[in-house]
């Protein structure tokens, strides 16, 4: 065994005790509790910040992929039973996550790792499964009673927890905010096992995973070492947000690590096709055509423009009132950054102008995207690391979008925000969001710009010569 | 290459208003004070110990006895069979000792946010 393997295995371990002790936290409101998940986060965010650098100095070998691996598998593993009561009693564990894939028991909290969203996609799925427009019919209205009766019957699949997931639902008056591919990821989750938080966090890590064997196909092409996949797989907050708190945000990932593999080998009508399938999945993606036109000019948008237009004709069947989307666009603020200065000098024009100051920031990197693989990636990162910086709302699982592209890329600002927007979980202490949290949040990434700026050629020279971009 | 791009990006752009508002149940429009999108609840499912006296009353879960305030949020419910007297207008003086209940409430201030009082197994 290598010595870099030594340290990789070490780095490991640490790790994944760092993982069971956020298995084993009671995340509920307060200091001690919201304290010890930064700590925790802090400390994985070191010690894979030090992996890193153990695989950029050594030379790649096989069993190094492997143990990044079985570090991605390890870790996951780990954090699937999170907000499960009493996960790391094995009794308790067994019994709670078959309970809960046979739909006898709900036996997960309403609060997994601090994040509520699975309910609303287990109900969602559950919404269209039997017939109901989650686009149209918001989860109080009262035609969808039947489906949270307490009784088993055909409109309960037979189970009886639904009035207890439904209740668990938060904005229960307003319509779906996902997109029609999230959709088919919820029906998806309740074909196979109706009202099942781990089902939908077994896709969802199955997705999650996915996005690391696409990215080393993807490193592998550009003539990288397979290992840098590290720079993914072992993120703190992709491993949190998507097997500790199931958001489905992975299967954007997913399409996009896909679109960008294509990308890399010229395919840029699948890269169109599998882009437009990802804006389907969450909306932001969609500011990433302009850099396929780029490359293969107008044709670029039509294999895109298709799922996008079956999309839109599904989620505008039948009288679709768009309650969430509306709520959402219009009044919905958190952990905002520079958009929360727009709207504190601006008011209400602040929306326009981050639109506007979008529409700027992407012309600049259309304009210095020079059409290669890595001017892709970059391109990518920015792109969407712009829209994020521009948005009024910025939860922390919305930083993994960039990640795909950051990783390999390696654009070190954007793997530091992914860290530094763990700080926005500080709104858990007491529920109020502080703004010395958005400066420190934020204003950390100044410094750490011009830095990264200055240290270019040094960063360049801890990787090795002939993977420098 | 400007108007390349102004085309292209104009098909991104008619969505950035929903990219921008897409969002999460996690998170709310900005309200004085506390927002309960982010206060943690937990469930509890145990039967009722020390009917309700001065907000206050007593469940016992797993053996354990958990004492929970009620406030003029609080909802009550009652599952198709409990025993209540008027299972559509449920109130606190519902709560007796030994019925079944499932609760969701907030462990910072060891408030109800919900009581679903439940069949009776027997």
């Amino acid at each position: 065994m290598s010595q870099m393997a030594i340290k990789l295995a070490l780095l490991l371990a640490v790790s994944e005790l760092l993982y069971v002790d956020l298995l084993m936290l009671d995340a509920v409101n307060g200091w001690r509790p919201v304290g010890r998940f930064l700590l925790d986060m802090a400390l994985l965010f070191g010690f894979y910040s030090v992996a890193w650098r153990v695989i950029a100095a050594g030379r790649s070998r096989r069993h190094d992929l492997a143990l990044v691996f079985a570090g991605a598998l390890l870790f996951r593993g780990t954090l699937l039973p999170a907000g499960m009561r009493d996960p790391y009693r094995t009794s308790n564990l067994a019994a709670g996550l078959s309970a809960d894939l046979l739909g006898r028991e709900v036996t997960f909290e309403p609060f997994l790792l601090f994040d509520s969203d699975v309910w609303r996609y287990l109900w969602e799925g559950h919404a269209a499964a039997h017939g109901a427009n989650p686009f149209r019919q918001s989860p109080n209205r009262l035609e969808m009673s039947p489906l949270a009766a307490a009784e088993p019957g055909p409109a309960t699949d037979h189970i009886s927890i639904w009035p207890e997931i439904h209740g668990n639902v938060t904005h229960r008056e307003l319509t779906s905010v996902y997109p029609p591919a999230a959709h088919a990821l919820f029906r998806l989750s309740h074909y196979l096992a109706p009202a099942s938080v781990t089902m939908i966090k077994l896709l969802v890590t199955a997705l999650d995973l996915a996005v690391a064997v696409l990215l080393v196909f993807s490193l592998r092409a550009l003539g990288l070492p397979e290992s840098y996949v590290v720079l993914y797989a072992w993120n703190p907050l992709v491993v949190k947000v998507f097997a500790g708190s199931a958001h489905y945000d992975a299967l954007v990932l997913a399409l996009l690590a896909g679109a960008t593999l294509a990308v890399i080998h010229r395919r840029i009508g699948m890269a169109s096709a599998v882009l437009g399938l990802s804006v389907l999945a969450k909306l932001a993606p969609a500011v990433l055509f302009p850099f396929l036109v780029r490359r293969a000019g107008w044709s670029a948008l039509l294999p895109g423009a298709v799922p996008i237009l079956v999309g839109l004709a599904i989620m505008l069947q039948g009288s679709s009132n768009f309650s969430g989307f509306a709520a959402f666009a219009q009044s919905w603020r958190f952990n905002g950054g520079p958009y929360l200065l727009l709207d504190s000098a601006t008011g209400p024009a602040a929306r326009y102008l981050a639109a506007g100051l979008l529409m700027l920031a992407l012309w600049w990197l259309f304009r210095r995207d020079s059409g290669t693989n890595t001017a892709f990636l970059t391109a990518s990162a920015n792109a969407l690391g712009a829209s994020l910086l521009l948005s009024p709302v910025v939860n922390p699982w919305y930083v993994t979008w960039i990640l795909p592209f950051a990783a390999p890329a390696r654009r070190w600002l954007w793997l530091l925000f992914s860290a530094l927007v763990c700080l926005s979980f500080l709104v858990m202490v007491d529920g109020r969001e502080h703004h010395w949290v958005l400066w420190v949040e934020y204003g950390l990434m100044i410094p750490a710009a011009f830095w990264l700026r200055r240290k270019r050629g040094n960063l360049c020279k801890t990787t090795r010569k002939e993977d420098s971009v | 290459m400007m108007l390349r791009f102004l085309l292209a990006a104009l098909a991104a752009y008619g969505s950035l208003g929903l990219a921008f508002g897409q969002g999460s149940g996690s998170t709310e429009p900005p309200k004085e004070g506390r927002d309960s999108a982010f206060l943690v609840t937990k469930t509890a499912k145990g039967s009722v110990v020390e009917p309700p006296s001065r907000d206050e009353f007593v469940v016992e879960v797993d053996g354990k006895r958990l004492s929970l305030r009620i406030d003029t949020e609080t909802a009550l419910k009652a599952d198709e069979g409990a025993d209540v007297k008027d299972p559509r207008n449920v109130s606190a003086a519902d709560l007796k000792k030994g019925q079944p209940v499932r609760v969701k409430y907030r462990p910072a201030d060891q408030t109800a946010v919900e009581i679903r009082i439940l069949k009776s197994q027997t």
